[in-house]
């Protein structure tokens, strides 16, 4: 807790852009806030862009043509004022975007104009070409495109917490540790992995018992949040925790 | 433990993916995620959304007997919770205000009426209101708990028959027709508006836009979209809220029967302007297109609810449940499906050129475009009717976001219709107008930080502004050069700022991020080095510095306030004890030159006098202290004004026992608060965006100045009191002129014998001094004044020409002389002993006529300016004395001739009235457009109607103006005919576009114009009226080429 004087640049501290407001804020934005809105919205199309992207390519749009629909459809997106005319009831940002991106799609189609890069408006700087990386090694198998939509949502979502909690760890000297017993995260309950594993971590079995269950209470802390970013309405967090369940399970 | 590079999960034994996040099996993951989540339930530091959605709530858990169990469910404007009614202990819904305690007087009073439409009405498909209250200004009320789903989430979630759905809509119709027998229009009925209860009945609910039908407050606001874009019928849309009806409603329950037979609105587009233009714009598909089971007399009721013309459809609920009755017992249903004549009818109505390619059908379009509220100017091809609809909508979203002061948000509308090249230009007048409104007042601004103001202080001696911000810094600024000079990183929020008067030291409060502590820092001024810290555990909410420099004043978070040495921060005095419920108040100012110190305590506000420590006067608050964690508190410099901004921002005198006064241009949510140095100026932000400015000696309102595009919490004057600055929670940082009152509305400097003024199409304005004396201005807004004094006071009328050469003026009964306005020498006598001048219209334009009548013979008759000689004579309609009503034809060819109900058009050379355009009632004003084409009239029931200028056929009724049928005043027409402006009505006047018909919105106005004109260049709309003349300005731009 130390004051200092920086006379150069911004401190870095954490750059890392997660989302730091919620789908609600964006949806309840009076006209008070439609400015901030505007920009929550935006950074939940930056942190949930690739599942759509993985939908489009998966709709069988080449490469360059995905990556012109996508970026085409998020400067129209956010060029038009969904934050303005965005309703409360309308549910989680998931099916929303969804929804928003088949009407581009149709939309476009319609108009047979496909190369549309935003037309000047500003757009998104997204990572296309790691989403192609990634799009490539996409499980081949016979997923629709809204049922690998999903899985992929589903995915980010958990990347997006786990990068959190890393990210946590990371920053108080914990990356270690946080490697050695992230696998404890998927549930199981192996005694004898504690055994093993504690004294490689210089921890007594009793300790590194405490560091797992913290690690698991904040990685819940971390879902949730992360969940009620997305959703319309707290009360939906539950519903919307059974359907990403459902979706991984399948 | 599950290594990463197995193939398959460890735990559950399921192939592992290869995108498994950090080589966890997803599966697996989410699983244990869901059972953490569901042992924990709101555990989490990063907040609990259920906590944070209702914080707004009161303290307790308990709306006055209600004590809430939990939310169900919100809306715009309301949130509604179960709650146990203690003394019935029954469980109810009760529902209240969302914004709290932030509401706006319109919301709140909406909010009320949505209580007394519901509460009046009783039926078992409704859902019934038990009480309606109050509770510290939240109105509140509560209602029957309906367990059950809405009929929304229902149709999603399962497949409803059409049968079900006819037995649903059936009763919903039946308890619609219930409320309109109450006199109540629901105005935004869809089906997430009808709960289906235990029993699966539909029960209504949400009367959030219900209008009595006999109460004529206009309360919605003329121009504002209220309902739900999805169900709401076009006669909404195109806001024309006079037409609202009954049958507004039957068009919902049509659109809420289509959701249920196919699952979507009639209507969905991804923007609300394309949804709107849908509604008004195009057919609906048939049920029956996207669900072959939909029986076709059900879908045939459906389209005849949702027809575009309310005319069509059914014309009460209860034919509509009759029908459906009908349809269920298996009767023949009395609607006709549509017919080939209908479809071809309606296509004819939306694509008038397609349909044109057939000479029968073109005369049928010309038959049907009568009376239709689309222009006859040839639309060329859909896409430009489209795109003309969208910019009249555009238009109206931009009126209102000016009213909101939402200036950023004006100009995006307005970007949207720059023409691209080969693009027609849509724009007129009200684009112009719009850019120059929106323009901002801000003379400067910083590069705006990450994350919102905080805090803001002036150095005393003005070079230096130190900004607080949400992302933990500081930063000093140069104010000439506006650059950054230095950023301090805190540990915490900033939350205030302060320098102490001697300017050696920066006094910053900074919060911890987790628990309630306070950093006081001092840092020395120049050097920005901290000089010294003190850490109170007790949070501080607020501080302030005596004048002398030497105590400093701290309110805690418990509600305490305590007054320090600034040297050795010793406690010198407790002015108020930690209180219950003082939690997070803030609430502290002192007199930046007196030792005078303001603060909040239980029971009001106490001041105190800083040299002898004691209270002197305490000023009582009747509202809630809560109100003031969001809003201001401020002292005037000399100690003797004492600004609260809740509940509403007034001014209290402490020197006397006066009342406060209101400063009543505020919203009564002002957010930050200060006064000018020397105390001559208070600064107000507010919550609609803007900074109102008022003088302190007569609490007059000398300035309001727009351009924020967010709260502007902080507010610092410049030490000499030339700049002010503003923090806003966007992060920005402006410099406002506070000294100057930004021009946006010019006003024509009236003269102040001024006793009435007249205008002619085109920019000559006069206004009559007395009987005898008469000012002409030409060129506004920068006129040449010419004034004239006639040698006789005229018997009962006179006129100007519109070139201002020439007075025309009655010397004795029907004898009138011509006279040279600057010479004052008598040009000539009109011919005849029976003259009679009507008023400055009687001039024809070109300045060489003068039409008049006949007193003796009835008739009209046309003289030559040059000599008074007698040029034409004509009689038309039996002597109805509407002449005044008579004006020229642009081409000073043709008058325009208002005889009772008819308007003739007299064709001066062929001498015979060539056109006669009946009226419904006595005709009032007619003018006509620049090019020729049109004639707009205005008729004594206050219909305003365009007519074809060459044929006399009626081409659309624009609208009625509405409003008194006293006033009639003149119409004018823009210079490109494309615009026609209509004085009068509750708006001040009406603006409309001729090529789709629409209205454009307007400004809001304070006064009632009698007049409007359109300068020749389309520069200004010039607006007269009894207490002056004001014209609104139009940022010219360059018309692209058609």
């Amino acid at each position: 807790m130390s004051l200092g004087i920086d006379q150069s640049s911004p401190s870095v501290g954490n750059a890392r852009c997660f989302p730091t407001t919620r789908w609600t804020m964006v949806l309840r934005a009076g006209e008070l806030e439609a400015e901030g809105a505007a920009a929550a919205l935006e950074q939940l199309c930056r942190a949930y862009w690739y599942p759509l992207y993985v939908y489009v390519r998966r709709r069988g749009h080449p490469p360059g043509e995905a990556e012109d629909l996508i970026q085409g459809f998020f400067a129209d997106f956010l060029a038009h004022d969904h934050v303005a005319s965005a309703d409360p009831r309308r549910g989680r940002l998931r099916s929303y975007l969804l929804g928003a991106l088949n009407h581009y799609l149709s939309d476009t189609r319609d108009r047979q104009c496909r190369l549309k890069r935003g037309g000047g408006r500003p757009t998104l700087s997204l990572d296309v070409a790691a989403g192609e990386a990634g799009y490539v090694h996409e499980p081949i198998d016979d997923l629709s495109p809204d049922r690998l939509f999903e899985r992929r949502w589903a995915l980010t979502l958990l990347n997006q917490v786990l990068e959190r909690l890393e990210a946590e760890y990371r920053s108080g000297d914990n990356a270690a540790l946080f490697s050695a017993i992230k696998g404890f995260l998927t549930g199981a309950d192996e005694s004898a992995s504690y055994a093993s594993l504690a004294p490689q971590l210089g921890r007594t079995e009793g300790a590194l018992r405490v560091a797992v269950h913290r690690l698991r209470r904040r990685y819940g802390e971390l879902l949730r949040d992360e969940i009620a970013h997305v959703v319309a309405d707290p009360t939906e967090i539950d519903e919307e925790l059974r359907h990403l369940t459902a979706v991984l399970s399948a | 433990m599950a290594g990463s590079n197995v193939a398959t999960c460890a735990t559950c034994g399921t192939p592992m993916p290869s995108d498994a996040p950090l080589g966890l099996c997803p599966r697996c993951l989410i699983e244990s995620g869901a059972r953490l989540v569901r042992e924990r339930t709101g555990a989490g530091p990063g907040g609990d959304p259920d906590r944070t959605s209702t914080a707004a709530l009161p303290e307790a858990g308990c709306i006055g007997d209600y004590e809430l169990i939990e939310e169900l469910g919100r809306g715009g404007m309301g949130v509604v919770f179960k709650a146990r009614q203690t003394s019935l202990n029954r469980i109810v819904a009760v529902k209240t205000i969302l914004a709290g305690e932030f509401a706006t007087p319109a919301a709140l009073l909406r909010f009320r009426l949505e209580a007394e439409a519901a509460a009046t009405l009783r039926h078992p498909n409704i859902v019934a209101i038990y009480e309606t209250g109050e509770l510290d200004g939240r109105p509140y009320f509560s209602m029957e708990f309906v367990e059950g789903r809405n009929l929304e989430s229902l149709a999603k979630e399962r497949r409803i028959s059409p049968e079900q759905a006819a037995r649903y809509v059936r009763k919903i119709a039946l308890a619609i027709q219930a409320a309109h027998d109450r006199g109540v229009l629901h105005r935004d009925l869809k089906p997430s508006n009808v709960l289906v209860d235990q029993d699966d009945e539909p029960r209504i609910t949400d009367f959030g836009l219900a209008k009595r039908l006999q109460v004529d407050s206009d309360l919605t606001l003329s121009g504002q979209l209220l309902g739900s874009p999805n169900f709401m019928p076009p006669e909404q849309v195109s806001s024309h809220h006079g037409k609202v009806s009954v049958r507004s409603d039957i068009y919902a329950l049509g659109a809420t029967l289509y959701l249920l037979l196919t699952g979507h609105p009639p209507f969905q587009a991804p923007t609300v302007p394309e949804t709107l233009r849908k509604v008004t714009d195009e057919e609906p598909p048939s049920p029956r297109m996207e669900n072959r089971e939909v029986p076709a007399d059900l879908a045939t009721i459906c389209l005849k609810c949702l027809e575009k013309s309310p005319d069509r459809r059914y014309g009460s609920a209860r034919e509509v449940a009759e029908e459906l009755q009908r349809f269920g017992n298996g009767e023949p249903i009395l609607a006709q499906p549509v017919g080939t004549t209908t479809k071809l009818w309606k296509f004819c109505r939306r694509k008038p050129v397609l349909a044109g390619l057939s000479a029968a059908v073109a005369a049928l379009v010309l038959v049907l475009l009568v009376g239709l509220p689309i222009a006859w100017m040839a639309v060329r091809e859909q896409r430009d009717q489209a795109r003309a609809l969208l910019y009249v909508a555009d238009m109206n979203f931009a009126f209102q976001a000016l009213k909101e002061n939402n200036l950023v948000r004006v100009r995006d509308l307005l970007e949207r219709h720059r023409p691209k090249p080969g693009e027609p230009d849509l724009r007129g007048w009200e684009w112009g107008h719009l850019w120059h409104e929106s323009q901002s007042d801000e003379v400067a601004t910083l590069p705006r930080l990450g994350d919102a103001v905080t805090g803001l202080a002036y150095s005393p001696d003005g070079r230096h502004l130190v900004s607080g911000g949400g992302d933990r810094s500081l930063r000093v600024w140069n104010v000439t050069t506006r650059q950054e000079i230095t950023r301090i990183e805190c540990a915490g929020l900033p939350t205030q700022l302060g320098f102490t008067p001697d300017g050696r030291h920066l006094v910053s409060i900074v919060d911890s991020l987790t628990g309630k502590a306070s950093v006081l820092h001092v840092w020395e001024a120049g050097t920005w080095c901290e000089e010294k810290r003190v850490r109170h555990e007790e949070g501080i909410r607020s501080f302030a510095m005596a004048a002398d420099g030497r105590l400093l004043a701290f309110q805690f978070s418990d509600g305490s306030v305590t007054l320090n040495d600034f040297v050795s921060g010793e406690q010198v005095a407790t002015l108020v004890q930690p209180y219950r419920g003082g939690y997070g108040h803030r609430g502290l100012a002192v007199a930046a030159n007196a030792p005078v110190l303001a603060a909040l305590e239980p029971a009001g506000i106490g001041i105190w006098d800083l040299h002898s420590l004691r209270k002197v006067k305490q000023v009582p608050s009747s509202d809630d202290p809560a109100r003031f964690r969001a809003h201001p508190m401020a002292l005037s410099p000399d100690g003797r004004h004492l600004l609260a901004a809740a509940p509403q921002s007034s001014v209290t005198d402490l020197q006397g026992d006066a009342k406060p006064v209101v400063l009543t241009e505020s919203t009564g949510n002002a957010v930050g608060a200060a006064f000018s140095p020397n105390g001559d100026k208070l600064a107000l932000a507010d919550v609609d965006r803007t900074i109102r400015i008022w003088d302190t000696t007569s609490w007059t309102l000398f300035a309001t100045l727009r351009g924020q595009e967010s709260d502007a919490t902080e507010l610092a004057f410049s030490p000499d009191g030339a700049l002010l600055a503003s923090g806003g929670a966007d992060g920005s940082i402006r410099f406002w002129n506070p000294k100057a009152t930004p021009i946006r509305r010019q006003s024509a400097d009236v003269p102040s014998e001024f006793r009435g003024f007249s205008a002619t199409q085109g920019s000559t304005v006069l206004f009559w001094l007395s009987e005898r004396e008469v000012e002409i201005r030409t060129g506004i807004p920068e006129p040449q004044v010419i004034r004239a004094e006639l040698p006789y006071v005229p018997e009962s009328s006179a006129a100007v020409s519109p070139d201002a050469r020439f007075v025309c003026a009655e010397r004795s009964r029907g004898q009138y002389d011509i006279w040279e306005v600057t010479t004052m020498q008598r040009r000539g006598t009109l011919e005849g002993n029976h003259a009679f001048v009507f008023n400055h219209r009687s001039f024809s334009p070109d300045g060489n006529l003068i039409v008049g009548g006949d007193t003796a013979t009835e008739e009209r008759v046309i003289w030559t300016v040059a000599d008074g000689r007698e040029r034409a004579r004509i009689r038309f309609g039996g002597g109805e004395r509407n002449w005044f009503s008579d004006s020229w034809g642009i081409d000073s060819r043709k008058v325009m001739l208002a005889a009772g109900r008819n308007l003739g058009l007299w064709d001066i050379e062929r001498n015979r009235v060539v056109l006669v355009m009946p009226h419904g009632a006595q005709v009032a004003r007619a003018v006509m457009s620049p090019d020729r084409r049109l004639i707009a009239s205005l008729d004594a029931e206050t219909n305003v109607q365009l007519w074809d200028a060459q044929t006399g056929n009626r081409l659309s009724l624009l609208g009625r103006r509405g409003a008194s049928r006293q006033f009639l005043y003149p119409l004018s027409f823009s210079q490109d005919s494309r615009r026609l402006a209509v004085a009068g009505g509750l708006n001040g006047f009406r603006l409309y576009d001729l090529l789709t018909g629409h209205e454009l919105g307007v400004p809001e106005m304070n006064f009632l114009p009698r007049g409007c004109y359109f300068s020749e260049d389309g520069r200004w709309l010039g607006l007269g009226s009894a207490p002056g003349f004001v014209y609104l300005d139009s940022t010219p731009f360059t018309q692209a080429e058609p």
